[in-house]
């Protein structure tokens, strides 16, 4: 049994009197990927938010490799922040900056590697990403789903033992996101990182899915193996894999 | 006393050791990003003559392995080949192994060559640019908004009930104050400066003539046209450039809607219609100013300032006034939708283009003054 690398506990947030989050809990273990699904407007991004520490938690308490979120220190943060890579919906790259310069700031920022070194990572990476031909591209210039690979580049330009995925399907055809999924599973499998991911896209929860949090109205609703939860017989998660009655 | 023996330092390296009189480089320790720079230090500092014609790199050492590692491994035999060194490897487990093809290194591309091109050149091509890419098309835009602009003065078209008031209120009505406080500092200050120098010929009060002239046919327009262009003219730019960005001019024309009429039309009705009593108000503000300097510092009463006036005061120089202030409301107007229809992709193009807009704007306000000015004169 890997140890869990994430331990959320009586969760809640509230935004203007609108409760989002209710007492959540649960744990995303090591060297596995986590899917946090749920339908739009359950709390999701909410609770990736919270993960991120881009949200104070005010309510319950939040563990990252066992340290508690809210006890952090500005540098112990800063440190926390090297050990996970964000991968943003919509890329989030500096638009100043061409690929190859985003996906080195990192880098340059945080290790004392030379200069060309870190240039053949980055080409390394954009080239594990499938992106070679790219490199001196601005993020304007980019289609979507290219934007989307250098987004990842740039999230494990690092080696995060700990990576984030925003909705990485969005807006992609099935074949890039298939080949996403692939590249995320060798990651995990290669390095041993742990995955979290936020998405509704079907066919990638079954593809890289290990461990399932099934959200609903700020609530988890089911917490388990990807087994359990196709087999699961609560009408939300049967609805969401496509095996309700159609009822609406 | 400065050292003056050039010590060589000798460098510690934590994830390599090397026995020369082997010719083995015993890889150890964490090759991490830490640390993985040392392997390119190391190679960067040994000597091509005392390098052995096999090297040996032994992997047995290695306790961590990351992308940094991986990819100095793999610069380290590339620079060696390129010595034309003979590699031996050994001690690889597979992990690493798999962690090295893992991380191979892309293609070396080859750089694109930067071409240089002679001045004349560049300028040329500059100039074709600046035409093909802003002149022509600020032409047609002038074109196009003169037709729209003419044609829906009769017709309501496509604009939405009390747009135009709507764009007379944010374009000129919420203006008044700032612009009414800067003439009248302007005009103050105006007037402080030229007091010291008639003071001098004891023309003091020809101090009425200066303040008069300059506010009516210059400054009242001009201060009010920048304030607008600042205020204004980014304002254009960014909602068109917004309304660019999102989608929402595809979707007004696909709705058969024209974009133009749609939204710059009122802004130019709305501009046209203010400007003009803007910059009355500028020229009171202006005048009251001088007038105050004038009382404070060159004992000239309001009585004898405002008696004066009617004299040295043309109706040219108001009409001059007032034709520049209907010039500058088109041109900040169609600048404003210029540049905002030249957003390039992505939000950050938006604030590139109300930063142009306004440069550019202020810019052809200060132009069309002086050409304006001089048909006037």
């Amino acid at each position: 049994m890997t140890k869990n690398v994430i331990e959320v506990s009586e969760l809640s947030a509230a935004f203007d009197e609108r409760q989002v989050l209710r007492k959540v809990n649960f744990s995303v273990p090591g060297q596995q990927v986590t899917v946090i699904l749920g339908g739009s407007g359950s709390g999701k991004t909410t609770i990736l938010k919270h993960l991120l520490g881009l949200y104070p938690v005010d309510e319950g308490r939040v563990r990252i490799f066992g340290r508690d979120l809210a006890s952090l220190s500005e540098e112990e943060q800063r440190l926390l922040y090297q050990q996970m890579g964000v991968f943003y919906q919509n890329g989030a790259l500096l638009n100043n900056l061409n690929v190859l310069e985003n996906i080195a700031l990192p880098l340059q920022q945080h290790t004392q590697l030379p200069e060309d070194l870190i240039a053949e990572m980055v080409r390394m990476k954009l080239r594990l990403v499938g992106l070679n031909d790219a490199a001196l591209l601005f993020p304007s210039q980019l289609s979507g789903g290219m934007l989307k690979r250098a987004a990842l580049a740039r999230a494990i330009a690092m080696d995060p033992p700990l990576l984030f995925c925003d909705e990485p399907g969005a807006g992609l055809d099935p074949v890039s996101l298939a080949r996403l999924d692939q590249l995320i599973l060798n990651l995990k499998e290669q390095l041993g990182i742990t995955v979290v991911m936020v998405t509704h896209e079907v066919s990638s929860i079954l593809r890289t899915a290990d461990h399932i949090v099934f959200l609903n109205e700020g609530q988890i609703v089911l917490e388990g193996s990807k087994e359990e939860a196709l087999a699961s017989d609560l009408p939300v998660v049967r609805d969401f894999f496509g095996k309700g009655t159609g009822a609406y | 006393m400065p050292n003056t023996f050039k010590v060589k330092k000798k460098v510690v390296y934590h994830s390599l050791r090397y026995e020369p009189q082997n010719g083995v480089l015993y890889l150890q320790g964490k090759l991490t990003r830490e640390q993985a720079g040392e392997v390119l230090h190391w190679e960067a500092r040994l000597e091509s003559k005392r390098l052995p014609a096999v090297l040996c790199l032994d992997y047995s050492g290695v306790s961590e392995l990351d992308s940094a590692g991986s990819t100095a491994v793999h610069l380290l035999r590339r620079r060696l080949k390129e010595r034309g060194l003979q590699l031996e490897e050994r001690g690889l487990t597979p992990e690493w192994e798999e962690r090295l093809n893992l991380f191979s290194p892309a293609e070396p591309q080859a750089a694109a060559a930067a071409k240089k091109e002679s001045l004349p050149y560049r300028l040329g091509s500059w100039l074709q640019d600046f035409w093909t890419k802003h002149a022509r098309g600020f032409l047609l835009l002038m074109a196009d908004m003169l037709f729209w602009g003419l044609r829906d003065l009769f017709k309501r078209g496509q604009r939405r009930k009390g747009e135009v008031v709507n764009q007379a209120v944010g374009i000129g009505v919420n203006a008044v104050p700032i612009v009414m406080v800067l003439a009248f500092i302007i005009g103050l200050v105006l007037a402080l400066q030229s007091a010291a120098q008639l003071r001098n010929f004891g023309a003091n009060i020809f101090i009425v003539d200066l303040i008069v002239i300059a506010m009516m046919a210059e400054m009242g327009p001009l201060i009010t046209a920048i304030v607008v262009a600042g205020r204004s003219g980014s304002s254009i730019a960014a909602e068109i450039a917004t309304m660019k960005v999102t989608n929402e001019t595809d979707a007004l024309q696909t709705m058969g809607i024209n974009p133009l009429r749609f939204v710059v039309v009122p802004k130019i009705y709305g501009a046209l219609l203010t400007l003009p009593f803007l910059t009355v108000l500028a020229n009171v503000a202006g005048i009251a100013g001088g007038a105050t300097a004038a009382y404070a510092y060159l004992d000239i009463g309001p009585e004898v300032f405002f008696n004066r006036m009617p004299e040295v005061l043309y109706q040219k120089d108001i009409v001059t006034g007032l034709v520049k202030s209907l010039a500058f409301a088109t041109l900040v107007v169609l600048t404003g939708t210029w540049f905002g229809f030249q957003v390039d992709k992505g939000a950050e193009g938006v604030g590139k283009a109300a930063t142009r807009s306004v440069v550019a704007s202020i810019a052809l306000v200060i132009v069309a003054d002086l050409v304006l000015g001089l048909l006037f004169y």
